[in-house]
């Protein structure tokens, strides 16, 4: 709707505040009902189907849905791990869902499970359906660990990518960010420790009641202190999550509803190009230092959420490494561009700051799954935190909280807004 | 008439010391190996081959020529390690370097001599009508096909010579080129093979006395036709697979050794193959700002025979921009330790089945 | 001992097929990309639809070969890329070429980072190899003559 499409398509776009009313009124709101994550630690010889079925009862359970109710559906994996054709109809059929209940395959990268539940939101923002199912799913078939998918090219670019991994995307932009706004490695060493300390408040971590590494470790200048800044790994993962419809919600007589809102924005893949963004010229001056995709979709969320950035109690943000997680503040504007690493040093990401981050630990608690988990951990905090029962992290009295994943080098990004006592 | 018009030179950057090896396998006497002359040699990087090589030798002499590749209409990679046992190795050259489809494109095999060869076949292309400028590409990496513990991984090298012939703006006339050729059980590799031998040996009668019968064939055959001596030529650029070699040619030829030995490069890069002589031509050609200079550059390839050329420098050699061409490249070196020549070389047997070689 | 030694292994992930490398070889030769006839923005990789301003009148444009390095940094975390593993210590550069096209790309025979500003020119190497072994050809990069 937002990008201005070739000159074959006309797309027509809302001009007056009373367009953008009227187009905002035909939108449900959509109702988080529940949500689930395998644990960790499966067996190698676990197939995807068991791990997907685990994830889907673990979530439902925790409802008085029945499987027969589920209407809709979007499943989020990994081309590289699962190769089955239409996969949807695969997903659906393991869980043994209803044969009129769709369910729509995603590969879309790390972001994966942020453009699943993208798509079910509008599935029952438009009215159609009511119960939808969010899945994902990444499975240690091949090479799916953090420390595997390392010496893997990236997949997108794919022609051009000639031996470049997600790693090597990854360094080349920390290492731009810090030399364009004049960063050494303590915004990141900071980060990661106030990270490695949610780590070890949160049940589900791989971190969880290992010790503490000191900061000394955490901001050593070597390829130690680099690995000790970084996600850690977690092998095969799932998650399910049930969104609903507001007259479902009330039917179901929730207490104290969570709503959802969720944005997408994309670049150009090739990473060369983003230091050219044709898009939209505000962005010219960025590349890949920046989230320009964040903001574009930062924006819309906001506006569909009716928050703005100073409303955020808790952020949740993909940080593979310190400086990812520093830049995806920046462009959700939670501080300004170029502060972001000031912002980390004065302890703003810390309980108490003035917006706490990752309380679950982020990447360093649960590593980098992939589409596994790695937009559906950082939502799922989300809701803990509203919900209150972020017990040892808790950030008292938080009524909006903000998820975020990227995929492919924040050539594509997810964001999405949580909120309570919204209906 | 025709001749070279520019002249381009590639060396890998990696190199090994020949005392570095001699430490691993001692398989010849110290003595043997200060006579052969070789003190190290070029160890391509795991991502070079003779393709690599010579597009970027071929890139210099185009940039050196300053024409446009749409100008090239004639191609010919000459090696004897290319990586392709039936598709041409030529075609990937062409549509690196960016030349016309409709350019004659081939690949030339004859042993260390398939440089020679290939000029030959560029003169007459020239000389005939047929073609307007025909860059040769000679290019070799026998390094990669030598076997550890082999004597002659002291010398095995890479490298890569471009000569960008035609009749314009030619900086080296080539005045005559004549041949000898016999078929020799020597310096081959069979289909499947992964090794070069030396069927004959080392030191045996055909490597190198073989050298010497047919380097005098084609010689008298040259010197008659075209009424020339040795003392004529004041530069001359020797085969050279070790440096001892170049002193038995010249005994052959009974030319002045030292009218060779400045210009021999192989004791610095080993043995490059079908490209070694013609990179000891363009150290020739770096030094000569004068036209009427006569260069004498005799090629022999182990195994199928020799080859004499005879060349007469232009006037516009002196204004050739960016020389020397070779010694910068001799001089721009990183050694390495001999395991990781092997690493490179890729010579040892590793899990190829794998996800990759490491996993 | 065999030839996929010499070669190097044919790696089983990620791999490119012999018919999709031959599609792109210009680009990965070249570095041909794509200039809009209509507003002469350029692109690399080469594309068929101008982002700018929507139109698909996009001609072959070959990029500049050289360029200077903006950032640069030594791959040596100790889990080299598939295809790619015999490179020790691999330099990965992000390029920006004198025609202002970035690229990202190897730089060759050089093991430590490169400062902002050095000039790089292309180089052909061999990259990893398709899936049916064939070898695959592509640019790098290595400091300027």
């Amino acid at each position: 709707m937002k990008r201005r499409s070739t000159v074959i398509l006309k797309v027509y776009l809302p001009t007056t505040e009373t367009e953008m009313a009227t187009m905002e009124k035909k939108t449900k709101k959509v109702v988080v009902l529940s949500f689930a994550i395998t644990d960790r630690g499966y067996p190698y010889d676990t197939p995807w189907r068991k791990i997907t079925v685990d994830a889907f009862t673990k979530c439902l359970g925790q409802t008085r849905l029945r499987v027969e109710d589920i209407e809709c559906g979007s499943v989020a994996y990994n081309e590289r791990t699962i190769s089955e054709a239409a996969l949807g109809t695969q997903v659906a059929d393991c869980l043994g869902l209803p044969m009129k209940c769709s369910m729509t395959p995603v590969s879309h990268a790390c972001c994966g499970g942020g453009m699943a539940l993208y798509n079910v939101w509008h599935y029952i923002a438009s009215g159609r359906y009511d119960v939808g199912l969010v899945m994902t799913m990444q499975c240690s078939d091949l090479f799916d660990s953090m420390e595997a998918m390392n010496p893997i090219g990236n997949h997108s670019d794919y022609d051009y990518m000639l031996g470049f991994s997600h790693v090597e995307y990854s360094y080349l932009r920390d290492y731009l960010y810090r030399e364009k706004y004049g960063y050494d490695v303590t915004p990141s060493a900071k980060w990661s420790q106030i990270c490695h300390k949610f780590a070890r408040l949160t049940p589900g971590a791989t971190e969880y009641g290992k010790d503490m590494p000191s900061y000394a470790d955490l901001s050593a200048v070597s390829d130690e202190g680099e690995r000790a800044r970084s996600a850690t790994a977690r092998g095969s993962t799932a998650t399910a999550t049930i969104l609903v419809s507001e007259e479902k919600a009330r039917e179901l007589g929730i207490v104290d509803p969570i709503t959802c809102y969720v944005s997408y924005a994309f670049r150009p893949p090739y990473i060369g190009n983003h230091f050219f963004y044709a898009g939209d010229p505000s962005y010219v001056p960025f590349d890949i230092a920046e989230q320009p995709a964040i903001m574009e979709a930062a924006k819309e969320v906001y506006r569909d959420a009716k928050i703005t950035p100073e409303d955020i109690d808790v952020a949740l943000v993909h940080d593979l490494s310190g400086f990812e997680g520093i830049m995806s503040l920046e462009g959700l504007g939670i501080c300004p561009i170029g502060q972001g690493g000031n912002f980390v040093l004065a302890g703003n990401t810390d309980l108490g700051g003035k917006c706490p981050t990752n309380t679950h630990g982020g990447g360093i608690a649960y590593g980098h799954t992939s589409v596994g988990s790695d937009f559906q951990i950082n939502m799922f905090e989300g809701i803990l935190q509203l919900q209150g029962k972020a017990y040892g992290r808790q950030v008292e009295g938080a009524k909006v909280a903000v998820a975020q994943a990227y995929g492919t080098h924040h050539s594509l990004d997810i964001v999405s807004v949580l909120k309570k006592g919204d209906l | 008439m025709s001749g070279i018009i520019a002249y381009g030179v590639s060396i890998p950057k990696y190199r090994v010391d020949a005392n570095e090896i001699w430490d691993v396998w001692k398989n010849v006497s110290k003595e043997i190996l200060q006579k052969m002359g070789m003190k190290e040699r070029t160890v391509t990087g795991p991502d070079e081959d003779p393709i690599t090589l010579g597009a970027e030798s071929a890139r210099r002499c185009l940039k050196q020529a300053g024409i446009s590749e749409k100008d090239v209409d004639g191609l010919i990679f000459a090696s004897e390690t290319n990586p392709y046992a039936t598709k041409a190795a030529a075609t990937v050259l062409q549509d690196i370097l960016g030349l016309k489809k409709t350019c004659f494109v081939t690949d030339v095999q004859n042993s260390h001599r398939s440089g020679f060869d290939a000029i030959r076949i560029a003169k007459s292309l020239i000389d005939s009508g047929t073609c307007r400028k025909v860059l040769v590409i000679a290019a070799d990496c026998l390094n990669q096909y030598i076997s550890p513990g082999h004597v002659y991984e002291y010398a095995a090298a890479a490298g890569s010579c471009s000569l960008l012939l035609g009749t314009e703006g030619v900086i080296a006339e080539i005045d005559d080129m004549r041949f000898a050729s016999e078929d020799k059980p020597n310096w081959y590799r069979l289909t499947g093979e992964r090794f070069l031998q030396l069927g004959a040996g080392f030191v045996g009668y055909i490597s190198n006395w073989g050298l010497m019968d047919s380097l005098k064939v084609s010689w008298a055959d040259f010197a008659k036709a075209n009424g020339v001596a040795p003392e004529d030529y004041e530069f001359i650029a020797l085969p050279q697979g070790t440096v001892v070699q170049s002193f038995m040619s010249s005994g052959a030829i009974k030319c002045d050794p030292y009218s060779a030995i400045p210009y021999v490069i192989s004791e610095s890069t080993g043995d490059m193959g079908s490209a070694t002589v013609l990179v000891s031509l363009c150290n020739i050609l770096d030094l000569i700002d004068d036209g009427d200079k006569k260069i004498l550059a005799v090629g022999y390839g182990w195994g199928d025979g020799s080859a004499v050329m005879g060349l007469t420098t232009t006037p516009a050699i002196g204004s050739v921009e960016n020389r020397p061409v070779v010694i910068p490249l001799l001089e721009n070196k990183e050694m390495l330790p001999y395991a990781k020549v092997l690493k490179y070389e890729k010579k040892i047997d590793r899990n190829t089945k794998g996800l990759s070689s490491y996993y | 001992m065999n030839f996929d030694n010499l070669y190097g292994p044919i790696p089983k992930v990620e791999t490119h097929n012999t018919v999709r490398a031959f599609k792109e070889k210009d680009g990965r030769y070249r570095l041909i990309g794509s200039q809009c006839a209509d507003c002469g923005q350029i692109w690399f990789p080469r594309r068929f639809i101008c982002p700018k301003c929507h139109n698909q009148n996009l001609q072959p444009y070959a990029c500049a070969q050289e360029g200077e390095i903006v950032v640069s940094w030594v791959d040596n975390m100790g889990f080299p890329t598939i295809g790619y593993e015999d490179i020790d210590d691999r330099l990965i550069a992000m390029i920006r070429l004198d025609d202002g096209i970035h690229i990202i790309a190897e730089i060759a025979e050089c093991k430590r980072v490169l400062p902002k500003g050095t000039r790089v020119q292309l180089v052909i190497r061999q990259q990893k190899r398709d899936d049916t072994g064939n070898l695959v050809y592509g640019y790098k990069f290595k400091i300027s003559e």
